[in-house]
């Protein structure tokens, strides 16, 4: 009994130690996952039409929620469908600013591509997922710097010019370190 | 924290360290089972398998260099715009090379023992897509070993993972961490000679 009680007084001085170690958040904090659902669709059209997608991350609620303790982005996905036009195959792009661009000539020389390499064969669509998304991501470190600001623009585009495409049910999904 | 860890340290070696020390004898073994990500909604449960060795340093305290690979399960989001219907992400995996400091029965003669587990670990976290992490990393946790005989036993753990990271290009952020609960079976084999 008395060697069971010594055993247990050490693992406690042990545990107790070692919890001395580490700060009180990184202790109690956890992953959370913030979806953005409420992008609206949009069409890109080369020198036509062309409009981002505006996120506002101070208007979702779980963000708003964790905003005070969240410790990082941890990851960036997306679900869309792309709707293809063209007569020929399009690449379909996804880029993010916290600028406003007019152009894919002024989004390709100055916002982050994340997204890339998702093929929609000519007057076609391609539905990506939030897994399949992973597939195509790129530049995560630059992206999330960007995600950080709260307020950022959305861009959809193609590789190949002219392009003429639909973009639909749009998600957006960031992983979060924080207090749960 | 350079301090308490050496505070850390020094606090084990005065309570653990018995001058009684028992004639030499190691194990090997492996390990296997299940793996609960903790408070973490971009992952699932999922599985662990890991080879340890045991090497008693006196009659209550051995170390275990380890090697332990946990896959997370996939994680699931509902999408409620979309008709309710379920969107996954790879959970991601890690791997981890560490050294276990276990302390209490851990003779692996046979018959029961229970111990405590503290450890420090390098562990890197990959997940599709996204750049790996690896950051020194804590293990606890306690078990319970079951000698078959002298040579042979059978051991259960519970274990913690803790592993913290910092985004530096996150100014408002703090030091956050992913925890994983462990809970495992293992085979040990022992080699050497006894002393009782």
């Amino acid at each position: 009994m008395k060697r069971t009680f010594i055993i247990a007084l050490k693992i406690g001085l042990g545990v107790l130690a070692l919890f001395l170690t580490l700060g009180n958040n990184c202790i109690t904090s956890g992953n959370i996952v913030v979806v953005i659902d409420n992008l609206a669709d949009v069409t890109g059209q080369t020198n036509t039409t062309f409009n981002p997608r505006a996120v506002d991350l101070t208007e979702n609620s779980d963000w708003k929620e964790h905003k005070d303790q969240l410790n990082s982005v941890d990851d960036i996905g997306f679900a869309c469908t792309i709707v293809n036009h063209e007569s020929s195959v399009a690449t379909g792009q996804i880029w993010i600013s916290e600028k406003n661009y007019t152009t894919p000539a002024d989004v390709a020389a100055h916002a982050v591509k994340i997204l890339d390499g998702i093929l929609v064969p000519a007057n076609d669509s391609t539905s990506i997922e939030w897994k399949e998304s992973a597939d195509y991501l790129s530049n995560f470190d630059a992206a999330k710097t960007i995600v950080y600001t709260e307020k950022f623009n959305l861009y959809f585009m193609v590789k190949e010019t002219p392009f003429h495409i639909d973009v639909k049910d749009i998600i957006l999904f960031l992983s979060c370190n924080g207090k749960p | 924290m350079k301090f308490r860890i050496a505070l850390l340290i020094l606090l084990l070696s005065v309570v653990m360290i018995n001058p009684g020390a028992q004639a030499f004898r190691f194990s090997v073994g492996a390990f296997g089972g299940l793996n609960l990500p903790v408070a973490q909604e971009d992952t699932k449960s999922g599985t662990v398998l890991g080879l340890k060795a045991r090497i008693p340093l006196t009659t209550y305290l051995a170390v275990e260099p380890n090697y332990t690979y946990l896959k997370n399960g996939d994680g699931e989001v509902k999408i409620q715009t979309l008709g309710d219907i379920t969107m996954t992400r790879d959970g991601g995996k890690y791997s981890t090379f560490g050294v276990d400091l276990v302390f209490g029965g851990v003779s692996g003669y046979k018959g029961f023992n229970a111990f405590g587990i503290l450890g420090i670990a390098s562990a890197k976290f990959a997940k599709k897509g996204l750049p790996d992490l690896t950051k020194g990393s804590l293990w606890l946790g306690v078990g319970f070993e079951f000698g078959i005989t002298d040579y042979l036993s059978v051991d259960f753990r519970g274990k913690g993972l803790i592993f913290p990271y910092k985004d530096d290009s996150y100014g408002k952020g703090d030091t956050g961490s992913r925890k994983n609960g462990i809970i495992t079976i293992g085979l040990n084999y022992y080699f050497g000679v006894s002393e009782e």
